[in-house]
């Protein structure tokens, strides 16, 4: 785990207002994704870790701008994409699909309900240059993998359970086994028994491929499961990003320990304390460390100077003044 | 048997909703359950996957829906046969919260006015310092101040905060029943844990019962007395917590206790197969056990008859037949 495929470098990614007034969205992020990694990143609603993900991807629409910094995808054959400048038309052509697929919220809803599965499949194939019998057989070897019948390749979607329609999501995404895969809470609208069938299903998916997969998700817990590492995502920032156990036993930045304390696990009924307050408007963030008014901790230099991402430990990275020397 | 009669029952009730093209057909959402909450205040949680007719439940407690089959009875009143007088103690003393808070709240209205005019309803009071005052110790009781409140329209506060603002408002009517639906759904998992602590608080130091919905088990467990697990309209299981966690009966109670997230249990989450087949209709129209399609146990029977709601311990049912004699 030491080749980078995804180098994000002081990304920042604003959402754009009526009279020049910015939502600072994505603020001076900076994160290396390896080869091979599933890498999860968590924090709650507003945070960016959305907005993130989709400059990853390099789907900058109105209102989204990028003011700052870039987001590269290095791949195996020595490619170099910019993704964030190159714009949606070539990344279209000759990136998105086989090189970095994107599987988005709701993916149950993104497959048109009067289309039948398969053609689903022809359609994206015949786009990207396949023929019909090649991408027929690689709709079947993920139908199959992924635990699917092979009979809902000719049910139309609206014929098919969520959780089914999402599995075929993730095949379709497969379809071109492409290098990096991009996942958006896709299993906020399913139950638990359904949410395990998917993960279950790209995990499978991430042995077959040993690709790299970017699941973003507000559910510490549920990262905590498949995940080699977390990045905790705070106000446009991230606080802290390590290997997924190290942040699960030691969190380093207060609002990682907040959240995983604040999460109640059965077989354990001691009281849990919550966080206070609500976090800060990213039109007009504090300056300083954006945590400091929520944190126990804060102490006067984290109202006035951001804390840097430090190295705390190998791999394990945090910005908070109780981690950093100066 | 508790110290006083139970205030709220459902007896045998059911709920049917019409689907198909011309909305012809009719399937049950919620079928023959049979409830009782009061009496002792205790939190009774009723948990299930979407579509398994929680709320459809809930709605029928509160007199929102009236019940195709069956009665509820409010201290012993049908309360579809009430007469006025007896309509509005039960409007008073079964108080609804909602899962999202910014539907409580007018969004051009200040908050204050509701909290005013439920003061005014139930306390008549009408001097504007003893309204102010009973509005402030109620706030303060849900971690607010009046300050917080004061002026401010529904989009001027967090989802926790308005959330707190709604209990506030429930508990000016001096309920003695509150049914809350997914009450935390929407409100990140930082805060969620201070409102569940509330309804704790609520129970203990008012003596209000809660029926509390939710697809959440985790949080079910956390703060429930007694949790009913409801699938396709029926209850399958209904036990104390402890009942629950350590000897779940149901087939399906297992397999959700055992998905629901838990880094710690990573491996097995993982490696077992679970399926989950989901053509909702059908299932909610079988006339044996609603879970027969899913269920590693099926026997013929299972698919010819309903299985009853047995005692399996005292105050622990199951609705199985590994469980009850045919």
């Amino acid at each position: 785990m030491s080749e980078e495929v995804i180098r994000v470098e002081d990304l920042r990614a604003y959402y754009t207002m009526p009279n020049n007034v910015y939502v600072r969205a994505v603020d001076g992020v900076m994160l290396k994704v390896y080869r091979g990694e599933i890498l999860g990143i968590a924090g709650e609603s507003g945070c960016g870790k959305s907005t993130l993900l989709r400059a990853m991807y390099g789907l900058i629409e109105y209102p989204l701008k990028v003011l700052g910094g870039s987001v590269l995808l290095l791949t195996k054959d020595e490619k170099k994409f910019d993704m964030t400048s190159l714009g949606i038309d070539r990344l279209r052509k000759g990136v998105w699909w086989r090189y970095i697929s994107f599987i988005p919220q709701n993916a149950q809803n993104v497959l048109n309900p009067m289309i039948r599965v398969k053609d689903h499949f022809i359609e994206t194939g015949k786009n990207l240059g396949m023929d019909e019998d090649e991408i027929l057989e690689r709709m079947n070897y993920w139908i199959d993998s992924l635990g699917l019948s092979r009979d809902v390749a000719s049910a139309f979607p609206i014929q098919l359970s969520g959780g089914m329609r999402q599995r075929i999501v993730i095949a379709l995404a497969a379809l071109l086994e492409p290098e990096v895969l991009l996942a958006d809470e896709p299993t906020s609208a399913l139950d638990v028994v359904n949410q395990r069938v998917f993960v279950a299903s790209l995990s499978k998916l991430h042995k077959k491929l040993r690709n790299t997969v970017i699941y973003v998700s507000h559910d510490l817990e549920l990262l905590g499961i498949f995940t080699h590492r977390i990045a905790v995502m705070y106000a446009g920032k991230i606080v802290e990003v390590g290997k997924t156990d190290e942040v699960f036993e030691k969190p380093l930045h207060p609002y990682s320990k907040a959240l995983i304390d604040s999460i109640p696990k059965i077989g354990d009924t001691r009281i849990r304390k919550g966080l206070s307050g609500r976090p800060p408007d990213l039109r007009n963030p504090p300056p300083g460390c954006r945590f400091y008014p929520r944190c126990p901790y804060a102490t006067n230099r984290c109202r006035s100077e951001e804390p840097p991402l430090v190295e705390v430990s190998k791999g394990h990275y945090v910005a908070c003044w109780l981690h950093a020397k100066r | 048997m508790g110290v006083s009669a139970p205030v709220l029952e459902l007896r045998n009730v059911s709920k049917y909703f019409s689907y198909g093209i011309f909305g012809t057909m009719l399937f049950p959402a919620v079928d023959d359950v049979s409830l009782s909450i009061g009496g002792t205040p205790q939190i009774i949680t009723i948990a299930g996957e979407s579509g398994c007719g929680k709320s459809t439940l809930a709605k029928l407690a509160l007199g929102f829906l009236k019940p195709d089959r069956g009665k509820v009875y409010y201290r012993g009143k049908d309360i579809w046969k009430m007469r006025s007088r007896e309509k509005k103690l039960f409007i008073k003393e079964v108080q609804p919260i909602f899962q999202d808070p910014f539907d409580t709240f007018n969004p051009v209205e200040p908050i204050e006015n509701y909290l005013r005019k439920t003061v005014k309803t139930f306390y008549g009071e009408t001097r504007k310092e003893d309204i102010e005052n009973v509005i402030a110790s109620v706030l303060s009781d849900v971690g607010l101040s009046y300050d917080d409140i004061r002026g401010k329209k529904s989009s001027e506060l967090s989802g926790g905060q308005l959330q707190r603002a709604s209990i506030a408002r429930a508990l000016l009517a001096q309920p003695k029943i509150i049914i809350a639906d997914e009450p935390v759904s929407m409100i990140d998992a930082s805060l969620r844990i201070n409102i569940l602590n509330l309804f704790r608080d609520i129970k203990e130091k008012r003596e209000i019962s809660i029926l509390y919905i939710t697809h959440d088990l985790a949080t079910a467990f956390y703060i429930s007395d007694l949790i009913a697990i409801m699938f396709r309209g029926t209850i399958i299981e209904l036990g104390s917590t402890k009942d629950l966690m350590e000897k779940p009966g149901h087939p399906y109670t297992k397999l959700l206790i055992e998905s629901v997230p838990d880094h710690r249990k990573r491996d097995r989450w993982l490696s077992e197969e679970v399926e989950a087949k989901a053509l909702e209709i059908e299932e909610f129209r079988l006339a044996g056990c609603k879970y027969v399609n899913r269920c590693p146990f099926a026997k013929d029977l299972c698919r010819a008859n309903r299985p009853p709601l047995v005692e399996v311990s005292k105050g622990h049912y199951v609705a199985c037949w590994l469980h009850a004699k045919s």
